[in-house]
Formats: structure tokens, C-alpha cells, sequence
């Protein structure tokens, strides 16, 4: 071959590979991946983006700091599985060992991410110009999906990292690790959360298909929860009053704009947990049809009876006639008929023995005792279970939503924050008695002291929103876990013969509460170990 | 941007090349100091050939030995050296290669015609060529010295070529000493070549296809050659280089015909990435499909493994875990063809099985289990009776299932047939070859369909070159291999291949489970079996077949085009591959009838419950494919100016590998290679690639990978010669550089975030009436920083000889830091909100060892003797693992060699109740019993807990391998055996010891009970709650520390008249075998200790002896 061919050649060769390389060779589009431009650029997949933030809202199930099992962790039942909520009656839980809260502090950091992640590709979200409310609508919903995020963790850990958007872990050290913010912080975090919300979003949706959206109520009312929080003594330890003074005009606002929005009081008081539609409910979370009742229902009729009441709440209902605690002789209270006559709403909340239920009376020491080695109270729940439900054949379910706000808790926001601020005025009173007379109780009686007046809130709380996942909180935010989740607690037995029933109370468990440590949630202390000398600011929580 | 540089290197290069346009004559203007004074004429060639490296070749003349010179020059060159030198006498010469010629001036005036021109045969000259016992060798190289031609010598060793009587002749072929011999006026010349001992003239291939001579290769590269391939007759070619490479483990963890690949690594492991498995490269070019154990041993040259930076930086991203390479067999220009035809039958049989109890001990065992748990017996008195009596074996079975369903040995045969062949135009290789594997399931032959059990494998491969013209050859290969796998239906139903489902359930078999048959001849279903167990035998007779095909096609075109137009030394190589591979499977299974059968004790009514029911057969099938392209061009330079060697490579390649169900995987880069040395003494070179991986994202996709390296053979200096007599050969070298492992992860794109939708189905629930909505997440988090491991890995080496080569000792140490090595990070706060977090490049481990390889290779009389030593120690360590900060130092990964998982450290057993009481309480289970095993309790808790774990060995790994071989060869008969052995890997034998179902002799002889509770070595029985016992301890550790017979040869070959007379040129007879003996420190001796039973309670198919005859017969 001739010289100059092959130079020709080469040079041919060069050009050639050139040419094939314009594009880099390695850049294969990953097609099997969706990118967040996809994600972003229709509006219609940006709501499904915030579709799925509301899955990490609280729900009724698993262990988290809004679930059914709470309620035993506090003086308002009892789990008999040995694993969950136990440990806080044991006292036995540390930042090493799984507690069942603990899974929160990962849960709501990951709806925290996607609404921050939503918020960064915001501005890519292409407005819909035949429905120009639809984008910012989008973007209140999930500024009051953090803000309540951000509510829960308050409320469990105090003092948390504020994160505003989605932080690689792939960066630099620096940029992982966070301080726990104030309260103040916090509270101002939400806050400003809240009113970028607000804007957007109405107080309640005319089109039905949005029912169950993030709406401007469901962002007072977090406003309100947060604010009390804020105020009590947990968290105000110096008892600043001016943040009474917030919380009750807070919740004055929460429960006027609730009520101008038709969010009422539904007259049956049962109902509000079973209806799937009602107008009191601010916000909750659907939760199926039949899994709560698998759980929760007694196993003679095939569910798992997997806590109860105690007998320290069921003492807790006062004579629906007088209005007294059983305790006060006067209350007209029968021991030999402990069932009769008690606060209607006990029969809404409590199945007692040989209670009927379906087609049955329940038989806490015959087939509705659990397996060896489990104690149960003798008592079941009956708030939210649906009698229809048949759980041998599988029929019967009827889909309920898990309450996450209703107007009843504006009602003693308002009262408690109030009373705290200016002591028990008419407005204390009438908020209260709504909720009391709405239950078929007689109105509390005239002339209390701010301190009756706060026993009374706060007995009309733990009864009103038992089995709500409020209880737990509020022992803590007013620092009377140390008593009421202390000591021994009881169950029910009864033995019936040809004339009488007798009832007997033995020693159900003796509880444990260490004041010093057990008001704030301990950080895990997997997560501690990972900040461990590389982010001396994030200390773990006091006490622990 | 890449790309422009491959273009502008290439430019640059080509365009160097043409300003240093050396001259050819240059070694005659090389510049000579000599003082002689009265000496012979010959002493004075030879002595510029000693001092100035000059080769200088005078024969067939008497003159250099009589007349006598005198000359005095400083820096003369070495053309007026020589004409004042030679004018007195009618001497000429001229420059050949880099040789001076110096001859008698011709008759005819052609001194310095060009070499093209150059034919004057006055004689032919003829001989035979044999090696020291007197075989006839085929394929020798002989030359003319100076003479544009050549000869090789034909299958009988004969040659003839024409020749001048005062030509040298020079005789060489690979593995030979080369030889240089003057005509004399002779017209026969039988040489003997010795062989090279010193393999220092081998040729070692290194990356994409660069031959080199192996004195002057600086990397650390180990070779093993077909020879001793072939003596092993295993069928996949990865278990024959156990103990035969430095540097390199093998553990083959299983037999199982058509899967019994040992898994290869190289200076053990230097990370606890995804990938721990070196880059697979055949004939220079890594492959998509890179079993090469399939590729049949007769088709194959050599293996070797390139180990350190120098040798795998080549390789760049890929070639952090060194290479194994594999180069097939080309022609050799012999002239005639060779036929080869090799034909083996051998049998194969466990090295080990499990052995299990009876039934009656077994049901004693399991009384005791109950009994120690306060629980009643299973078995009463007179059910034991019956069961030690054997007279009710449909109620009270005792079956050896090990012996129902396996044959004692199972057949192998292997047939191959390759030609091979070639002259001026081009040679070829062309080879055929079957194998066929049975395995060793006795029922399987009686399935009713007529598919047998088998592994059959077909090869071809043919490998031509082609000189198309003085400039330009071509490469041709093609290879296929087709694989056939068939068996018994059994486990296609539960989605797992037959043979893990038939040796799962034969390792959790008690002999009590289940009878085979029923009295009445149907299937059994005993009643210890519980329902989602099979009768094994059933499953093998009646479930249907599987019919399995795997098929890979390969080719291969190369073109090399000589330069020489624009320098010489200069050439361009351009080449395409591609490979076709996939599978066809297809399936027809179905269920069978079985009975569980109860006679009444009373009243003798027999009863056949039906427990699974017959069906027709299912069809299921599935297919894979994969397209691979690759394609390079490369420039090559080799060039000599006097004593200065250079030479230098330069290639762009890229790969392209479609995938049947994946987006296709891209690669490309740039390799160059520059090497110069000095005189052959002083060697450097420098490697690089600079190649990309579409496994990270832009901007990190590249990397440059250099390597530098440098030897130094002292032995060539003056000094060392003159002094040291014993030690022939003395070479240091040594290298350094960084190496990339893109294998990182078994996922692609982890530089992409994904988001994922979610279907309404499983949305949340909006609106009145409540519907479900579709929803999108964040599925993972990419990370934009993903990159390659990266190695940093150094070698020295000391290589020597001694006695001439007879002795050969090289020693190599290594230090590997890798670093990057994709890590799950453990330290992101979970306030991050990130639900899949992508591993990051944080790991890092070190990676430290010594290899030793000794050779001897003498002659005791006519016994030719030759043996090696090998032995390699790599013990690595983790640096960094992203751990957070443990409260429990002892749980800690870093500092620990790979491997490592947390578990008790056990303290003996309890021996007493006593003991139990005074120990740190179990929570592992609910009530401590004497006989079980007591914990350390690390934290001094009182409690045994998960926080009682400690970093435990768990991973049978070994971090020393060695091997031993010696044979022998006189007159006809050869010799030669192989011990491997391998020292530090610990396993966790808990699967296996714990009785799951089966009970085992050692559980028997050494449990705790009431009357040994002193001297027990093993556990009290339980029944149900083994959970003490039964979690990762170091109670269930062995060392797994073996030696192996591995292999042992003894051959006879025939040669002779009778043989010539049927025209066969050889014929060898032979019997090896493989795995013969295996000693071990195991307790218990039913488990090989290369199985790896971490986690295991199935015993695999065990690994085989192979006893094998064979013959070879070359026509």
C-alpha cells in the first residue's frame, strides 16, 4: 500500500472516531428511571407527588405517636401483646432499645423531605390555566402537611432539626447535620408554614372529590393543637401567660372559623367515629374497613382484643344524672351496677362485661380471654368499632377514617387556653358545656376556681378524646404523668351467682414513670451514635 | 471532549513518528572504544560484543582463529572499527536485523545488496531436531542467520533448508533454549535443544493481545500453560489451576455437572464491594460472557493472571481485581498439519457425603430432645422396638436417602480433535470437542419422558492468520459453545433449579421421615414429612424434565498493517468482536401421586390418604440473550537503536453489550503503553488507561489509570557475573499505580434519583365517596458523586535463578489500598427523610501478601525432573466502613479482615444447672438447659443479648493457598502429582450441626447428656427450641485449613517405527485423577471444607474425585 494511502487511512480513521463521539458514548438515557423533570413538568403528576405525602400521615395502626396503641401506653388502657406500648408502662425503653415512638423521628423526616422536595421543584410546575387555584393549592397542601409533620415531632422530642429542603447525604459532613432547634424555633417554623397555607387554600372543599386535602381549618387547627402545646407547662416552664393568651385567640379564631365553615358538632357522639362523612371532622386519615376491627375486637368474635381499657379510666366517667365523679357519694353511683347510669359516652368508648356486642355478650374470662400468658383489663374498646362488622365471614366492613382534628378539641383548646389566660369566664364555660351537653351531660357547675376549672378540662379531655391519641400527650404537656401513669393500675372480674354480680379489682400492672427522663421522647440512639462527635450541637434529649 | 483527545493523541503521535525517521544502518555508526593488542581476531569481535552490546556473528572461516589483530579507537564507529579490523582479509560484512555478519567476501559482489535481493543456496542443508530424551520436535523455528529465509522443522523433527557452508544456522521454538550452529560444509545438522528451563524466553501475553518476553515483563504476571491444564480432568477449566498459580485462590463450593466453576480471586480480596472477581479476559479482550471455564482445555495456550497495577492498569476501571487471562492456541508454520485427536472416560465420585443416623438412634435422639425440654417422648418403648427391629419400615421408615437416590459414581467423557497448521501464508487452529457429564441422581435415567440427566457441552473454535501481504495479516477467529443441561422436573414448581431442591431436601431427611414406597408400590408421603416436602425419589422419576440451553458465539477479526512506510518498528492493528450468548429454557414439569399410608394398630385397616395429586405436564420456559460488540485500534512501535529498546502501544477501544431485558452496557477508553529498556538490562515501563464507565455520572465517568514499573537484571551486569557463580539470574522489579473497579454495585444508575409511581390501587384514599388515587415518590436518592473503587496497589519482586536455571525462585510482596469502595453509609441522620440511601465511595481496606514460587527443572541422567512450590499469603483489613460511633468496641467492622459478622463468642456449654445459675442469664431463649452453649458475655451485663456480639470470623476464605507439584519424565513415561492446599478460612458449620430434621453420628457421640455432661462437645438435644444454639456463634466455627491430593498423572507415550509405519506421530496413553484425597482438621468428616456453609443448612452437590484414562494421539 502507498504511504500516502495509509496516511489517508489514518486520518480517515481520526475523523471517523471524531465524528462518532459528538455525543458522549457513555451517556445512555436511563429510561427505566423517572427523573424529577417528569415528575414536575405536568401538574397532574405534581399532585400525585403530594398524593403520596399523605400516606406518611399519622394513622390509626402501627406504633406511631397517633395510633390506637398509644392509648395504652397512658391511663387509658392496656395493650396484652408484650411487645409496643408496654415498655412505657415498664419504664424499660431507652434510646438503645426499639420503642415504639421512636419510628416517628424517620416517618415524618421522610414526608418532610418530599414536601421540601416538592417545594424545590415548585417553580418547574407549569400552572393550569383553566384552574388557576389548582397549582398554589398544591403548594398549601404541602406546607400544611410539613407544618404538622413538624407539630408531631414537636410534641414528642421538643427541640428538633428544622430542615427546609431536601439535603443530599451524599454532600459534604457539614451539610448533614443540624442542631435541635428551640421551641421557639419551631413554633415559628410552623407558624410561617401555616400562613404560607393559608393563602392558598379554603376553609373546606365544595368539589368532593378534594374531601380529605389539606385545607385552611386543618391548618388552624394544627395552629391551635401547637399553640397549647406551646403554653403548657412542659413546654412553658416559666408559665409565660402571653402564650395563653395566643392559644386561646388562636383557638377562639380555629373554632369561629370552624363553625362558620359548618365544621359542628355532630349530635351523636358515636358517630363521629364511624360515619365516613361528618361535619365535625377537620381532618382525618381513611383507614380501611375491617383491619381496626380484626385488631381491636374481642376474640370471641375473631379479632385479636389487643388492648383495652383500664379500670382507672372506666372510674374516670362521671354519673350522666349529677354530673359527679363516681367517687362523690352523692353521684348516685351503684357498686353492685357499675355499668348503669355513667356518662352516656362511655357506652360510645367502652365495652364492659356482658356488655352485648353483635349478636353476644362479651366474656372477658370465657372465650374473649386472651392466651396465657397475656393479661387484658376485662374491658374492650367500642369507639370506632363498627357492630356490623363480621369478622368469621369477612362481611359487614364499612370503610371509617381515623380522626386526626375535630371541632371537639377547638371547643377545649379554646376552654383550657383561656382559663389559663383569664380564668374560668362565661366563654370557659360555654365551651365546655358544649361539649358536655352535645354528650348528654349535665353543664358543669357554677363559680369553679381556675384550678377546678382545670380539672375539669382536663378530666372532659381525657374522656371526650379518649382512645384519640391525646392523652399520652397531654399527661406530659401538663406534667401529670408522673402521677396518673404511676403506680398500679386495674382490671375488672366479676363472678355471678343466682342473685348478684360481684365485681373485683385486682392489680392489673404497676406502672412506671421516671419524671427526669420519660416527658420528652429520647432521639434513637442509632442516630445519636451516627452524629457522635461530628455534630456536637444535636444533643440528646434531657434526662437521657 | 474525550474524544477530541483520542484524535489529538493519535495525530500526535503519528505525527512524532515521522520526525525521528531513524536510519536502518544505525547500529554500524554506533560509536566503539576497544584496545586489543595481538589477540586473536575472534577474542576482538567478541570482545566489542561484551563491551558494547554489539552482536557480532562470525563463522566458517578459519582465519578468526588464527590471525591475530592489534587496534586502539575511542569512540570510533563501529563501521571503521570493523574495516580496519577485517581489511587485511577477504572478510566482509554487513548489518542484518541487529546483527554484523561478517563472511567470507563472496564471489559474486552482493555485500551490501539489500536483504530482499539475498538468495544464493548453494547446498541444502537437513537435520533433525529432538529435545534431551530424543522426541522428535515439530515446529521449531530454523533460520539462516542473515538470510531473508527459514525452515520449521515437520512433525517428525526434520528440516532442510539451503544454505551456504560458512552460514549459522539458529534453531528456536518457545520453551527452548535457542541454538546457533555453523554449516561447516556440513549437509546434516541434528541438534538437541535443551529446554528453557529459565522460561525466560517465554513469551508472556499481556493486555490486548501484547506479546512480551517474560525477562523483560515488570509486572507481576503467574502463566500456566496447556500442559498442565490437561492433566486435570475436570470439566470446567477453572478447577484445573488450583495450586498452580502464585497468587491465585480457587474454592469450588460445589459439583454439580455443568456448575461446578471454581470461583477464581486474585491476592484474595481487597474489598467487600459487590465485585471481589477479577476482569475475565480471552485472547486479549475482556467478554461479555466470561465463563472460561467452559471453554475446553485443549483449545486453550495458557491462563494467566495479571496481578499487580502494571499488568491491570491496562484494564483501567475494570481491572482492579486483577485479570485472568486466556489465550487460545494459533498455528504454527510446521508446514504439514498436526491432528490432534484426545479422547478421556472418567468417573466421578463424591470426595464426601453427609452421613446421617439411623432411625433408631435418631428417634433416641429426638425422645431426649423432648425429654430434656420436660416434654414427653415422641416414641414409646415398643415404637422404638419396632423402629431398632425394622419390621414395620412403612410406619417406622429407616431410610438411607443418600443411597435411594445417588449412584456411587457418575461418568464423564470428553472428546476433542484439533488441527492445527501453517506456512508463509498463514496457519490455523482448528479444534472440536465434546464433553458429556452425568450426574450422579440414580433415578434419573428412569424418567419416564427419556431425559436423562446430563451436562453435554459442544466447542469449536477455529484461529486463523492470514499474511495477506509482506505488509498486511489478518486474524480470523470463530468460536462457539453450546451447552445442553437436562434433568428431572423436580422444584420447577417452587422456582428452584432441580438440583438445589433435590440436595436441600436429601440434607434435611432424617431416615424416619418418609418410606419410599408404600406397600401397595404407590409414592410415600410418610408422616414426618411435613406438606411442602416431596418424596425425593418422586421427585426425580415423575415431575417432568427441564431441557436448558446456554449458546455463545464468538468471532473475531483483526487486520495489522506494517508502518514501516512512516517508520519503521511502526504498526496499526484494527479490531472488531463480537459475541452472541443466551439461554433457551424450557421446562415440563408436573405433580405425581403420593399416598400417606396408616394401618390401624388394632384393627390392621390399611388406609392411603392422598397427599399430592398427579397432573398433566406445565410447560414453562425462558430465554436471555446478549449481544457484545467491542472494537479497538491500536498503534504499536518496537523499535531498536543500538542497546536502546522502545517500544509503545497505543489503543482506543469501546463495548457495546446489548441485553435482553436491561438498557444495553456501554464502555470506552484510551490504553497506551510505553516501555524502553536499556541493553536488556535496565527496564521501565509506563501503562495507563484512561476509560470511562456508564455506571457513574457525567463528569465522573472517566478515570486515568497509570502505572509505572521497573526491573533490573543485576545478574547481566559485569560485576555480578564475574563473581557470583550459583546464581545465574538476578532480576529486581517493581511497580505502582492505581487501578479502578467499576462492578460496584449489582444496581445501575446510582447516580439517578428515581421517583416511582404508585398505582391508585395502593394510593391514598381522597373525597366522598373515598377513592384511591396514583401517587409518585422518591424512590432513591441518586448519588451524583458515584465513582469507581480505586486501587492503589504496589509489587516487588525478586526473581532468580540458580545452576544454570535449574533452580528458579521468585518472590513478590504486595500493599493494596483500596479505597471508594461503595459503602452503605451508616452515618446519615435519618432527619435527612432519605428512604433509600445510595452507597457511597467511603470504604477502605488494605490488602497486604507475600507470593513465593519455586521451580525446579533438571536432568538426573535421562530423568528430566521438574517441580514447583507456590505459595501465597493476602490478609486484608477494613480501614473505613462509614460505622457510627458503637457503644460496643468490639462490634466495630474496621479493623476486622472482610467477612467478619457479629455473633456470640462462645464459652463452652453448660454442664451443669449449677453453671447456669451462676452465668449471665440467655435471653435467647426462654429456659437455659444444661448442655446448651454458654456465651461470653462482652459487656458484663449479666444478660446475654444482641449486644453481646462481637465481630466473628464467618466467611471460608482462606489467606494462604499453596501448591506443590513434582514429576518426572524418562524414556516414555511421565509423572507428575499436585498437592493445593489452603490455611486461615474459618466457617460456620451451624446449618449443618444444629438437627434440623437430620441427625448426624458426631451429634450422637459427643452431645451432652446427664453422663457425659463433663467431657460433651456438643450440645444437649433439644426438640423444639434450639434457639440458644442455633444463632452465629464461634461455636459452630472450624477452621477449614486443607490439603488436597489434588491431582496426579502418569502417562506412557509410544513413538517408534511401528507407529511411523501407521503415520502416527505420537501416541500417549494416560490415567490421571483429580481431588483424591482431602485432609482437613474438621470434626466431622462428611463436609469437604472448600463448601462454604454459612447460612446453609443444604449440603450442595458434592464435590467429585475424578478418575480418568485417556489417550492422545497426534497423526
Amino acid at each position: 500500500m502507498e504511504n500516502k494511502t495509509i496516511i489517508y487511512l489514518l486520518a480517515f480513521c481520526c475523523i471517523g472516531a471524531a465524528a462518532s463521539c459528538k455525543k458522549d458514548y457513555l451517556n445512555k438515557v436511563a429510561s427505566d428511571n423517572v427523573q424529577v423533570e417528569e415528575v414536575f413538568s405536568t401538574i397532574t403528576n405534581a399532585e400525585k407527588f403530594v398524593n403520596n405525602i399523605y400516606t406518611s400521615l399519622p394513622s390509626w395502626d402501627y406504633s406511631n405517636g397517633n395510633s390506637y396503641t398509644i392509648s395504652s401506653g397512658t391511663d387509658e388502657g392496656k395493650q396484652i401483646w408484650a411487645n409496643g406500648f408496654q415498655i412505657f408502662n415498664t419504664g424499660s425503653w431507652n434510646p438503645s432499645s426499639f420503642f415504639p415512638i421512636s419510628i416517628d423521628w424517620f416517618n415524618y423526616y421522610e414526608g418532610i423531605r418530599e414536601c421540601n422536595t416538592f417545594l424545590k421543584y415548585y417553580d418547574l410546575i407549569p400552572a393550569d390555566p383553566s384552574h388557576p387555584a389548582w397549582k398554589p393549592r398544591l403548594k398549601g397542601e404541602v406546607f400544611t402537611l410539613r407544618a404538622y409533620f413538624y407539630s408531631h415531632l414537636f410534641k414528642e422530642w421538643g427541640t428538633i432539626p428544622l430542615l427546609s429542603t431536601p439535603v443530599s447525604p451524599y454532600g459534604s459532613e457539614s451539610d448533614l447535620y443540624y442542631p435541635r432547634s428551640s421551641y421557639e424555633d419551631v413554633i415559628k417554623f410552623v407558624n410561617s408554614d401555616l400562613d404560607s397555607a393559608a393563602g392558598a387554600l379554603p376553609f373546606a372543599y365544595s368539589d368532593v372529590t378534594l374531601l380529605g386535602r389539606a385545607t385552611k381549618m386543618v391548618g388552624l387547627a394544627i395552629k391551635s393543637r401547637m399553640l397549647l402545646y406551646y403554653a403548657s407547662p412542659l413546654f412553658n416552664p416559666q408559665n409565660d401567660p402571653t402564650r395563653w393568651q395566643t392559644a386561646a385567640s388562636v383557638a377562639k379564631e380555629a373554632l369561629d372559623d370552624a363553625l362558620a365553615n359548618g365544621y359542628v358538632l355532630n349530635s351523636n357522639y358515636a358517630n363521629v367515629f364511624l360515619d365516613y362523612n361528618n361535619q365535625e371532622v377537620i381532618w382525618n386519615r381513611p383507614m380501611g374497613s375491617g383491619a381496626i376491627d380484626q385488631v381491636m375486637v374481642s376474640l370471641g368474635n375473631g379479632g385479636w382484643g389487643n388492648s383495652g381499657p383500664i379500670q382507672e379510666f372506666v372510674d374516670a366517667y362521671e354519673m350522666a344524672a349529677t354530673g359527679l365523679p363516681i367517687t362523690n357519694p352523692a353521684s348516685g353511683f351503684n357498686p353492685k351496677r357499675p355499668y348503669v347510669g355513667r356518662d352516656p359516652r362511655f357506652y360510645a368508648t367502652v365495652l364492659y362485661p356482658l356488655e352485648w356486642w353483635t349478636w353476644r355478650k362479651i366474656d372477658a374470662q370465657g372465650v374473649d380471654k386472651p392466651t396465657a400468658g397475656q393479661t387484658a383489663s376485662g374491658y374492650f374498646w367500642r369507639k370506632y368499632m363498627s357492630v356490623s362488622t363480621d369478622l368469621y365471614y369477612g362481611r359487614g366492613y364499612v370503610p371509617r377514617k381515623w380522626v386526626l382534628f375535630r371541632t371537639g378539641e377547638l371547643y377545649l383548646n379554646y376552654a383550657e387556653a383561656q382559663n389559663e389566660a383569664l380564668g374560668p369566664d362565661a366563654t370557659v364555660y360555654s365551651a365546655v358545656n358544649a361539649i358536655r351537653n352535645r354528650a348528654g351531660m349535665p353543664n358543669l357547675p357554677a363559680g369553679l376556681s381556675q384550678a377546678d376549672m382545670r380539672s375539669a378540662i382536663q378530666h372532659e379531655r381525657r374522656i371526650e378524646m379518649a382512645f384519640e391519641s391525646q392523652r399520652f400527650w397531654d399527661v406530659r404537656r401538663w406534667k401529670i404523668a408522673e402521677v396518673v401513669d404511676n403506680g398500679p393500675v386495674h382490671s375488672v372480674l366479676y363472678s355471678i351467682n343466682a342473685t348478684d354480680t360481684t365485681y373485683t379489682y385486682p392489680v392489673l400492672q404497676t406502672r412506671v414513670f421516671d419524671a427526669s427522663k420519660h416527658y420528652f421522647m429520647p432521639i434513637p440512639q442509632s442516630e445519636m451514635d451516627k452524629m457522635a462527635g461530628k455534630n456536637p450541637d444535636f444533643k440528646q434529649t434531657t434526662g437521657w | 471532549m474525550r474524544c477530541n483527545l483520542i484524535v489529538l493523541l493519535t495525530l500526535l503521535f503519528t505525527s512524532l513518528l515521522h520526525a525521528k525517521d531513524a536510519g536502518s544502518q544505525s547500529l554500524l555508526e554506533k560509536k566503539i572504544t576497544l584496545t586489543v593488542k595481538n589477540q586473536l581476531l575472534k577474542d576482538a569481535l567478541n570482545k566489542i560484543t561484551e563491551m558494547d552490546g554489539v552482536n557480532i556473528i562470525f563463522t566458517g572461516n578459519s582465519l578468526f582463529n588464527t590471525e591475530r589483530v592489534s587496534i586502539d579507537v575511542k569512540s570510533v564507529s563501529l563501521k571503521k572499527v570493523l574495516n580496519e579490523l577485517l581489511a587485511p582479509y577477504p572478510l566482509t560484512y554487513k548489518v542484518v536485523d541487529d546483527y554484523v555478519v561478517i563472511k567470507r567476501t563472496a564471489a559474486n559482489p552482493e555485500t551490501n545488496t539489500p536483504l530482499n535481493g539475498f538468495v544464493d543456496p548453494r547446498d541444502t542443508l537437513k537435520g533433525r531436531v529432538t529435545d534431551p530424551v530424543g522426541n522428535a520436535l515439530p515446529g521449531v523455528s530454523v533460520t539462516v542467520i542473515g538470510k531473508p529465509f527459514g525452515a520449521a522443522t515437520n512433525d517428525v523433527g526434520a528440516y532442510s533448508i539451503p544454505v551456504s557452508p560458512d552460514d549459522s544456522i539458529r534453531f528456536s521454538f518457545v520453551g527452548y533454549k535457542t541454538l546457533v550452529r555453523s554449516v561447516r560444509n556440513k549437509d546434516e545438522l541434528n541438534v538437541q535443544m535443551e529446554a528453557d528451563s529459565t522460561g525466560l524466553n517465554d513469551v508472556v501475553v499481556t493486555g490486548y493481545g501484547q506479546v512480551q518476553k517474560s525477562i523483560s515483563v515488570t509486572g507481576a504476571i503467574s502463566t500456566v500453560r496447556t500442559k498442565e491444564l490437561k492433566q486435570s480432568p475436570v470439566a470446567n477449566l477453572s478447577n484445573a489451576l488450583a495450586g498452580r498459580l502464585p497468587g491465585l485462590t480457587a474454592i469450588q463450593s460445589s459439583g454439580l455437572p455443568g456448575s461446578d466453576a471454581a470461583a477464581i480471586y486474585i491476592r484474595g480480596v481487597g474489598t467487600y464491594g459487590a465485585n471481589k472477581s477479577p476482569l475475565i479476559v480471552i485472547d486479549g479482550l475482556p467478554r461479555g460472557d466470561a465463563n472460561f471455564g467452559d471453554i475446553d482445555v485443549n483449545e486453550v495456550a495458557s491462563v494467566s493472571i495479571l496481578k499487580d497495577a502494571a499488568s491491570t492498569s491496562l484494564y483501567g476501571v475494570q481491572g482492579a481485581n486483577g485479570v485472568v487471562l486466556i489465550t487460545t492456541k494459533r498455528g504454527k508454520t510446521s508446514g504439514k498439519p498436526n491432528i490432534e485427536f484426545n479422547g478421556q472416560y472418567s468417573q466421578q465420585r463424591p470426595t464426601r457425603l453427609p452421613t446421617y443416623l439411623d432411625a433408631y438412634h435418631t428417634a433416641l435422639l429426638i425422645n431426649e430432645g423432648r425429654t430434656n425440654e420436660g416434654s414427653s417422648p415422641i416414641y414409646t418403648n415398643q415404637q422404638l422396638q419396632i423402629i431398632q427391629s425394622k419390621s414395620d419400615p412403612y410406619t417406622y421408615p429407616d431410610v438411607d436417602w443418600y443411597s435411594v437416590i445417588l449412584k456411587p459414581s457418575a461418568p464423564q467423557q470428553r472428546y476433542n480433535i484439533n488441527i492445527s497448521g501453517g506456512n508463509d501464508i498463514g496457519t490455523y487452529f482448528v479444534s472440536g470437542s465434546y464433553l458429556h457429564q452425568g450426574s450422579l441422581l440414580k433415578a434419573a435415567d428412569n424418567n419416564k419422558y427419556g431425559v436423562s440427566d446430563k451436562y453435554d457441552r459442544y466447542n469449536l473454535r477455529s484461529n486463523i492468520n492470514l499474511n495477506v501481504s509482506k505488509m498486511l495479516s489478518l486474524r480470523l477467529d470463530l468460536a462457539t459453545r453450546l451447552e445442553n443441561r437436562t434433568g428431572p422436573g423436580a422444584g420447577v414448581d417452587q422456582g428452584v433449579a432441580a438440583y438445589d431442591w433435590i440436595f436441600k431436601m436429601l440434607s434435611q431427611y432424617s431416615r424416619t421421615t418418609s418410606p419410599v414406597y408404600n406397600p401397595d408400590g404407590s409414592y410415600a408421603f410418610g408422616t414426618g414429612m411435613p406438606p411442602d416436602w416431596r418424596n425425593i425419589l418422586a421427585e426425580i422419576q415423575s415431575t417432568g424434565y427441564y431441557n436448558n440451553f446456554w449458546h455463545s458465539t464468538n468471532g473475531t477479526v483483526e487486520a495489522t498493517h506494517l508502518l514501516d512506510v512512516i517508520t519503521p518498528g511502526l504498526k496499526i492493528k484494527g479490531l472488531v468482536t463480537f459475541e452472541n450468548y443466551g439461554t433457551i429454557d424450557y421446562a415440563q414439569s408436573q405433580h405425581y401421586d403420593s399416598y400417606r399410608y396408616s394401618k390401624d394398630p388394632v384393627t390392621g385397616t390399611e388406609t392411603y390418604a392422598q397427599m399430592t395429586t398427579a397432573n398433566s405436564l406445565t410447560k414453562t420456559y425462558s430465554t436471555s440473550g446478549y449481544r457484545y460488540y467491542f472494537y479497538d485500534v491500536q498503534l504499536n512501535y518496537d523499535r531498536r537503536f543500538g542497546r536502546h529498546n522502545i517500544s509503545g502501544m497505543f489503543l482506543g477501544n469501546r463495548s457495546y453489550t446489548s441485553v435482553y431485558n436491561d438498557l444495553p452496557h456501554v464502555y470506552q477508553g484510551l490504553v497506551g503503553n510505553a516501555s524502553y529498556n536499556y541493553d536488556q538490562r535496565y527496564y521501565l515501563q509506563f501503562n495507563f488507561g484512561y476509560n470511562g464507565s456508564e455506571n457513574f455520572p457525567p463528569g465522573k465517568r472517566y478515570g486515568f489509570f497509570p502505572a509505572v514499573s521497573a526491573g533490573w537484571i543485576i545478574s547481566d551486569e559485569e560485576f555480578f557475573k564475574n563473581n557470583i557463580r550459583l546464581m545465574n539470574f538476578l532480576k529486581l522489579r517493581g511497580s505502582y499505580g492505581i487501578v479502578g473497579n467499576d462492578q460496584i454495585s449489582t444496581s445501575r444508575w446510582l447516580f439517578l434519583s428515581n421517583y416511582s409511581p404508585i398505582t391508585a390501587a395502593n394510593g391514598y384514599t381522597f373525597g366522598n365517596p373515598g377513592t384511591n388515587v396514583a401517587g409518585y415518590y422518591e424512590s432513591s436518592v441518586g448519588n451524583e458523586n458515584v465513582t469507581w473503587e480505586r486501587a492503589k496497589k504496589a509489587d516487588i519482586a525478586i526473581e532468580t535463578g540458580f545452576f544454570k536455571n535449574a533452580v528458579k525462585l521468585t518472590v513478590d510482596y504486595f500493599h493494596e489500598r483500596r479505597d471508594n469502595i461503595l459503602t452503605t453509609p451508616r452515618t446519615i441522620p435519618d432527619y435527612l427523610g432519605v428512604s433509600v440511601i445510595q452507597p457511597k465511595n467511603v470504604g477502605s481496606v488494605v490488602n497486604r501478601g507475600i507470593e513465593i514460587d519455586l521451580n525446579v527443572n533438571t536432568h538426573v541422567g535421562k530423568v528430566n525432573l521438574f517441580g514447583n512450590i507456590n505459595y501465597s499469603l493476602a490478609k486484608n483489613k477494613i480501614l473505613y466502613a462509614d460505622e457510627p460511633q458503637l457503644a460496643y468496641a468490639y462490634q466495630y467492622a474496621k479493623g476486622r479482615p472482610i467477612g467478619d459478622s457479629l455473633g456470640y463468642i462462645a464459652d463452652g456449654i453448660y454442664r451443669s444447672q449449677a453453671e447456669i445459675d451462676k452465668g449471665p442469664k440467655s435471653t435467647l431463649t426462654a429456659k437455659s438447659l444444661p448442655g446448651d452453649i454458654r456465651y461470653k458475655d462482652m459487656n458484663g451485663d449479666g444478660v446475654i443479648d444482641a449486644k453481646d456480639r462481637a465481630m466473628i470470623a464467618n466467611y471460608n476464605f482462606p489467606t494462604q493457598t499453596f501448591g506443590g507439584s513434582i514429576g518426572f519424565a524418562v524414556y516414555n513415561f511421565d509423572f507428575s502429582i499436585l498437592f493445593q492446599g489452603a490455611l486461615g478460612g474459618v466457617a460456620n458449620y451451624q446449618g449443618y450441626l444444629i438437627p434440623q430434621y437430620q441427625y448426624r453420628p458426631y451429634q450422637w457421640n459427643n452431645r451432652w447428656t446427664a453422663q457425659t455432661a463433663q467431657t460433651a462437645r456438643y450440645p444437649s438435644m433439644h426438640y423444639n427450641d434450639w434457639t440458644n444454639d442455633n444463632v452465629n456463634s464461634t461455636f459452630w466455627q472450624y477452621k477449614t485449613d486443607y490439603i488436597k491430593l489434588r491431582n496426579f498423572e502418569v502417562g506412557y507415550s509410544l513413538t517408534g517405527k511401528l507407529l511411523q509405519r501407521v503415520k502416527i506421530k505420537k501416541f500417549r496413553v494416560f490415567i490421571n485423577a483429580q481431588n483424591l484425597v482431602t485432609w482437613d482438621k474438621l470434626p466431622f468428616n462428611d463436609v469437604d471444607p472448600e463448601i462454604n456453609p454459612s447460612g446453609n443448612t443444604a449440603v450442595p452437590y458434592p464435590i467429585n474425585k475424578v478418575y480418568n484414562a485417556g489417550v492422545t494421539v497426534n497423526l
